[in-house]
């Protein structure tokens, strides 16, 4: 993998950015919790200036461009991997543009300014990692559907404009997702606490009887662009590779491939933060008159870091380049490095909390919140013991999880 | 010109149940066999009817049970089509490249294929699969049938998983809405 000089001018920028505008805040923002809605948007429409987002303009080149995105989710997530995911998951308010006119008036203009802020719903509180079935009920009455059912850890769902949801179309007695936009519809919101990823907000849904209309659901969205003479790519902004990945290895499937190996950058992104910092304190830290660095146990540590944070970074990239070129292996390979990288950013992050020694276990050191995020990363997007049946079912291909 | 006989005995078979129409249905395809053309041409809502009637059958079953009368009924729908497409205007617009198709059933022996040329604006199809085409489509019979008859809306059917569809995907949205078309053709034919 060779960056274009575009793509390390566009690596540049962010990490200029990030440095001035996020580096200096983030430790305050997150101590205090979910960030709320004003303070998430104001990064996004300042990463939109970059070219971050999903509005029609932006879109096209970010999610196009496999490399951005990737470069994106582990650039921010050295800085804050919190804000990496309240941007990543509103990732649904690419919809908006060939939804119901009612929601398209509504909404539109905030897309188009990157300040409609999108939410992806398929965690049920009683399904948990058995996403295939849901519980979530769509009931067709007239032009419209009808939502009830709970979803839970929902990424910005307290303060989305839009929430993607999966649900059981009763209509058809398949799985479909519905886009519920929230000036049309109202539903509830319980904001939930966690170990880490402290700044981004997650929430219990519950929909009570959500009216949307048909126009919403997902397969209608495809349907009424397609009809109006829209590529597949154009609907959903991915690069054409993964379009065709959308039609060989069923849709959810391909945006999962996409979603996790952004989550394995973002593991990628954590480890280097960990690495740098523990390297720099083992160099100027002394005990026993020396640099903890000349003590042969602590470079063992720093080479057992290097060793996760180099192979995980390879791994990405292989995932990625699977991606670029919609090859079949996409999907194993990228629920191989999500599991990969989380677990591995689990252990790095504790060596390097090792080498900082109690200073490590203080707030106000960051490796005491790399040790939390790191420890996240192997939940959301499938737990790891998911991805290992996912690879162990394109491998053999045979299902050890329905 | 079919002859008003095939075209009461038709008729009459839309008054008997299921099962009766399953017995019926090997012998009457095999008449209308040859006269498919005139028969969508100046009979559109009977060809509407029986393929209706026939997509709320238990399609698999029936193919396996009959599979040259399997291959008759295609015949017949693939006529409907060839005949919708030949008469629609949106239709003919809408073809504006080559495609071609196989579909095959995962659970019974039906095939199909279906070829969309540009040149000639026409969408022709048959029993039977064509070496090397753009797409295949595989599935149950009674959504692959339903993609036809317009019971199962092709986008909307793909993105449930109703079906599969191997191929480039850029083709595939250019078929889309030709069937789609095509389909709500037929439902109002009825
Ligand atoms: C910070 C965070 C953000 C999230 N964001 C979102 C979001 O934006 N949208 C969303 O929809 N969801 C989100 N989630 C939910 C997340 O996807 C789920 O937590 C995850 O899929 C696991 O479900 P669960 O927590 O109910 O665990 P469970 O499914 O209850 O699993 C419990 C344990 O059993 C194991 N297990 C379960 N089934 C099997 C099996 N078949 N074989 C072997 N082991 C198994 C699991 O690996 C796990 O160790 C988020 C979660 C977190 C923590």
């Amino acid at each position: 993998m060779r960056l274009t000089d575009e793509q390390k001018a566009f690596r540049a920028d962010l990490r200029g950015y990030l440095q001035e505008n996020v580096e200096p805040v983030v430790d305050e923002l997150d101590r205090n919790g979910p960030m709320d809605r004003d303070t998430l948007m104001g990064f996004i429409t300042d990463l939109r200036e970059l070219g971050v987002g999903f509005d029609p303009d932006i879109a096209p080149d970010f999610f196009g461009d496999v490399w951005k995105f990737m470069l994106t989710a582990e650039e921010i997530s050295y800085v804050w991997p919190s804000l990496n995911v309240g941007l990543m998951m509103s990732f649904p308010s690419v919809f908006v543009r060939f939804a119901a006119e009612e929601t398209r008036e509504a909404m539109l203009p905030k897309l188009e300014t990157g300040e409609c802020l999108g939410s992806l719903a398929v965690t049920e509180p009683s399904g948990g990692s058995d996403t295939a079935r849901p519980r979530t009920t769509a009931r067709k009455d007239g032009d419209e559907f009808v939502i009830d059912g709970q979803k839970t850890w929902v990424g910005n769902a307290h303060y989305a404009d839009v929430c993607l949801v999966v649900a059981h179309d009763e209509s058809t007695g398949a799985q479909d997702m519905f886009l519920v936009d929230r000036e049309n519809a109202s539903f509830e919101t319980e904001e939930l606490d966690k170990l880490g990823w402290k700044g981004v907000s997650n929430a219990k849904i519950t929909f009570d009887s959500v009216r949307v209309p048909a126009d919403n659901r997902l397969s209608n969205i495809f349907s009424n662009a397609i009809m109006e003479g829209y590529d597949m790519n154009e609907i959903v902004p991915f690069p054409e590779s993964v379009t065709q990945l959308f039609f060989e290895q069923k849709p959810l499937n391909a945006t999962f491939s996409f979603m996790r190996t952004g989550m394995s950058f973002m593991a990628v992104g954590i480890m280097q933060a960990a690495m740098d910092e523990a390297l720099a304190y083992a160099t100027e830290r002394e005990t026993f008159e020396k640099p903890i660095a000349q003590h042969q146990l602590v470079q063992e540590k720093l080479y057992d870091m290097k060793s996760g944070l180099e192979t995980s970074r390879q791994l990405s990239r292989r995932a990625a380049e699977l991606l670029e070129s919609g090859d079949p292996d996409a999907r194993l390979m990228s629920s191989l490095a999500k599991g990969y990288t989380s677990e591995t950013s689990k252990q790095v992050a504790d060596d390097a909390l090792q080498v900082f020694g109690a200073e490590g276990l203080k707030p106000e050191n960051r490796l005491e919140r790399y040790y939390r995020d790191a420890r996240v990363m192997t939940i959301p997007d499938g737990t790891t013991e998911i991805q290992k049946l996912i690879v162990g079912s394109e491998l053999t291909d045979m299902s050890a999880y329905h | 010109m079919v002859d008003d006989e095939l075209v009461q005995r038709i008729e009459e078979s839309f008054e008997t149940d299921d099962e009766a129409l399953e017995e019926e249905l090997p012998g009457l395809l095999a008449d209308i066999e040859g006269q498919s053309d005139e028969l969508v041409r100046e009979q559109p809502e009977i060809v509407s009817k029986i393929l209706n009637r026939m997509s709320e059958m238990d399609i698999a079953s029936f193919v396996s049970e009959n599979p040259e009368t399997a291959d008759q009924f295609q015949d017949l729908l693939w006529s409907g089509v060839r005949v919708l497409a030949e008469g629609n205007e949106e239709v003919q617009q809408q073809i504006n490249e080559d495609i071609t198709v196989n579909f095959e059933a995962d659970n019974c022996p039906m095939t199909g294929h279906v070829e969309v040329d540009k040149s000639e604006s026409t969408v022709t199809g048959g029993a039977g699969v064509l070496d090397d085409p753009d797409i295949a489509i595989t599935g149950p019979a009674d959504v692959l049938v339903g993609l036809i008859t317009g019971t199962v809306d092709p986008i909307q059917g793909f993105m449930q998983q109703q079906y599969q569809m191997d191929g480039p995907v850029q083709k595939g949205t250019r078929l889309a809405p030709i069937m789609n078309t095509l389909s709500e053709q037929a439902q109002v034919d009825q």
